[in-house]
């Protein structure tokens, strides 16, 4: 039976030997493509950066995204800019997720197997940006009329927004907004006025009373209806922020605010309606019924929602909702909305960069654009063509989001922190503070926590 | 003559040399899949880990750096690691212990012993991910049906998921609960080899039920005890699908689990170099209880009756 040992010990060791190769194991996994996977040039195991088919009729270019929710606006851009090029064969791929797509990207570039095209949210386009994990597009579109063009229809800030040291290293295609959105057989209930009849003045001060009248409780102090969703979350933290004055970093990128004075007093009042007036649902319950599924079920009065989540809300059949703008902050008399703009980067090992550029040209084109408009799943960012976006019947006031366009800040975080970290860092600083510490003392640490991870991280950068 | 009794032994026959190659062959797919996926990333980490390789910029040489900040530097190491020890010290007995009474009773000759048997199994069949969710849901504070009914019967609500690090393992203990059914299967296949005579003999001197499972039936078991037990401990110090799904490390790294904050940090934060640095780290902290638990079992794992 000493063979039982011996299997024992060799099952050991395989284990073990396999818990190792776990911090290695990701890098290998193809992406299972929803267009074409026997295309994709992970399936065939050759380098993503441009190739053409074995036939030569075209040239395959690779486009990587996460956003399934836009399948079929994605695949219809794709079919329109095949068709306006013959040449091309575009192969779009998507990842099972942010998560995986996060993880998988920059591993695919230092492998030199990454996309020639791939989706890049704001937050995280410094870093990309500032670690050349990105082209430079700024030859390519002083080249390239069209794409002067196109890029001359987007306002200023939204095409800067994609600029790292005065050059130009995406192309913006979509932007975003925020508003409250509420429940309006609640309001008509509690007798209150509804937020969009008071849109044009209202400020966080009244949205916090406004909270308070809405909440419903027992005797026994449990509430069976919330006021308002405070989360620990960007939406609406950066907007409380940002309308009351405050940075999230300086202007170098190197150095976090969060635990300023501005900030502390910006968040303060947001802060004080979960743990003093306790307006909202327990952080807990949020982490597992999303804030969404409470709000589609009838048991929250208000939230901040972006517009990516109508589509959603679109199936609410209990109730009648509506948006309105973001209240002003009560001290500046401000109302920013941060907007999360999407955007095209190329990949700096591509063999495909005239191709990548001819295909971004159709993409940000009126006609491309369009199609992103007539899904009414993302604003165009392209201002010639939104018209069809807001013609949606649902929300009624879907005007507000237009509204909050004037006064969008671009979601720029740091170069030098992974968005991630910078999220789960500051909102650690939030929960603390919400689940009772002192709100400087917190945020503070959550300060000095981000700026210790961006030290570190400066040092691989220069 | 010894060398030519050497040359006799060392030479193999076409035939067996036509089986080894048939052999090789069929396990080629395995050995292939092993060398390149797990073999030759585990020696090249040895390198990352002396590196600040990040995906994000050129890899530098930094020595042991990545090691002393990790020993010295870094409290979430051993926060993490803590965490992991404590839920592998309550995971690993409650799951050998759980697992051999049901065992136990499931060998006692109820009726319907399939049935029972299907029954316990099938939670394994379930996806790792869904069971998770489906256990997210149940445990939540607010709206979960195990908090209703401890409301129900006149409790007070547990925060299952956030109400700091034990209690979150004890959550988690009592969700590895779910994967019972594998434990139980090999041990109900162990009780059954169990020769009846020595029991029967057992009952003719006159022991207890009680004796007979301390002086019969565990001994005779011992070698599936050490195999669950080396198996659940390192898959413990493994732990990592239920942490990322459920709580994702939080709140506030209250449930940090050591892979889970080794995923981070090469995945996430795109520190290989420090991650590659953790999984050496892991790698010796699991041997070296491997080692312990290996010399032990001269002491407790009988073989065939003997003591190995």
């Amino acid at each position: 039976m000493k063979n039982q040992r011996y299997f024992a010990l060799l099952l050991s060791v395989l284990m073990l030997t396999g818990l190792l190769a776990a911090c290695q194991g990701g890098q290998n996994v193809p992406f299972a493509s929803q267009s074409d996977a026997a295309a994709s040039p992970a399936a065939q195991g050759t380098e993503s950066a441009g190739s053409t088919d074995s036939a030569g009729a075209a040239t395959t270019v690779t486009w990587w995204t996460w956003s399934t929710e836009a399948t079929e606006a994605y695949q219809d851009m794709v079919a329109m800019a095949e068709s306006a090029h013959p040449d091309l064969k575009i192969n779009l791929e998507f990842t099972g997720g942010t998560m995986d797509y996060w993880a998988k990207l920059p591993v695919a570039i230092a492998g030199g197997t990454g996309p020639d095209i791939f989706q890049m949210t704001r937050p995280s386009f410094d870093l990309y940006a500032g670690s050349n994990q990105a082209a430079d597009l700024t030859d390519a579109i002083a080249a390239s009329e069209k794409l002067q063009a196109n890029l001359a229809e987007m306002s200023d800030v939204v095409v800067e927004s994609y600029s790292h040291n005065g050059k130009q290293m995406g192309i913006p295609y979509t932007v975003e907004a925020a508003a409250i959105a509420y429940n309006k057989d609640m309001f008509a209930a509690a007798g209150l006025t509804e937020p969009k009849e008071v849109e044009d003045t209202w400020t966080w001060t009244d949205v916090r009373e406004m909270a308070n009248t809405l909440t419903i409780r027992d005797d026994k102090g449990d509430a069976s209806q919330y006021g308002f969703v405070v989360a620990a979350d960007r939406l609406p933290l950066w907007e409380l922020i940002w309308s009351h004055g405050g940075e999230l970093f300086t202007e170098d990128q190197k150095e976090c605010l969060v635990g300023s004075d501005i900030v502390v007093e910006a968040l303060t009042p947001y802060i004080e309606m979960y743990r003093d007036d306790k307006v909202s649902p327990s952080i807990d319950a949020i982490a597992t019924m999303s804030a969404d599924d409470m709000f589609m079920s009838g048991r929250i009065g208000m939230l901040v929602a972006g517009i990516w989540k109508m589509p959603t809300y679109r199936g609410i059949t209990g109730f009648e909702w509506d948006i309105a703008q973001l209240p002003f902050d009560p001290a500046t008399g401000k109302r920013v909305s941060s907007s999360n703009v999407l955007g095209f980067l190329v990949n700096p090992n591509t063999a495909q960069m005239d191709n990548c550029v001819r295909i971004l040209e159709e993409f940000t084109s009126p006609e491309g654009q369009q199609i992103l408009a007539d899904k009414q799943l993302y604003i165009p960012a392209n201002e010639s063509v939104r018209e069809n976006y807001f013609k949606a019947e649902q929300p009624a006031n879907i005007l507000a989001y237009q509204k909050t366009l004037d006064y969008i800040h671009p979601n720029i975080v740091t170069q030098y922190v992974v968005y991630d970290d910078f999220n789960r860092l500051f909102h650690d600083g939030v929960r603390n503070a919400m689940n009772g510490a002192d709100i400087a003392t917190s945020l503070k640490e959550a300060e000095d926590n981000i700026n210790a991870v961006a030290q570190e991280n400066i040092k691989n950068f220069e | 003559m010894t060398l030519a009794n050497t040359s006799t032994k060392a030479r193999i026959t076409k035939r067996e040399k036509r089986e080894l190659l048939t052999g090789l062959a069929t396990a080629s797919p395995w050995i292939i899949g092993f060398l390149f996926f797990s073999l030759i990333p585990l020696i090249l980490s040895i390198g990352i880990s002396l590196t600040n390789y990040s995906f994000l910029a050129e890899p530098k040489f930094v020595g042991l750096e990545n090691y002393k900040k990790m020993l010295f530097d870094d409290p979430l190491i051993w926060h993490s690691l803590r965490i992991t020890l404590v839920y592998a010290v309550l995971a690993v007995p409650a799951q050998l212990i759980v697992g051999f009474v049901l065992a136990l009773l499931l060998n006692s000759g109820i009726k319907g012993l399939p049935f029972f048997r299907t029954v316990f199994y099938l939670p394994t069949l379930v996806v790792t991910v869904a069971a998770s969710l489906l256990w997210k849901q149940m445990l939540d504070t607010d709206f979960g049906v195990i908090n209703y009914v401890i409301k129900s019967l006149g409790g007070r609500s547990v925060r299952w998921l956030s109400g700091g690090s034990m209690i979150i393992i004890i959550s988690f203990v009592i969700i590895s609960m779910w994967g019972v059914g594998r434990s139980i299967i090999i041990n109900l296949s162990g009780l059954q080899s169990i020769p009846t005579q020595l029991y029967e003999a057992a009952e003719i001197d006159g022991c207890s039920r009680f004796r007979r499972i301390f002086n019969i039936t565990i001994p005779m078991m011992s070698p599936n005890i050490f195999l669950n037990l080396m198996t659940g401990l390192i898959g413990a110090f493994k732990s990592f699908t239920l942490a990322k799904i459920i709580t994702d490390g939080g709140p506030n790294d209250q449930s940090l689990f050591y892979m889970l904050y080794l995923y981070r940090n090469g995945f996430i934060s795109y520190r290989m170099g420090y991650a590659s640095a953790m999984s050496w780290l892991l790698f010796v902290i699991v041997a070296f209880m491997t080692f312990l638990v290996f010399r032990s079992s001269n002491s407790w794992v009988h073989y065939d009756g003997g003591v190995r």
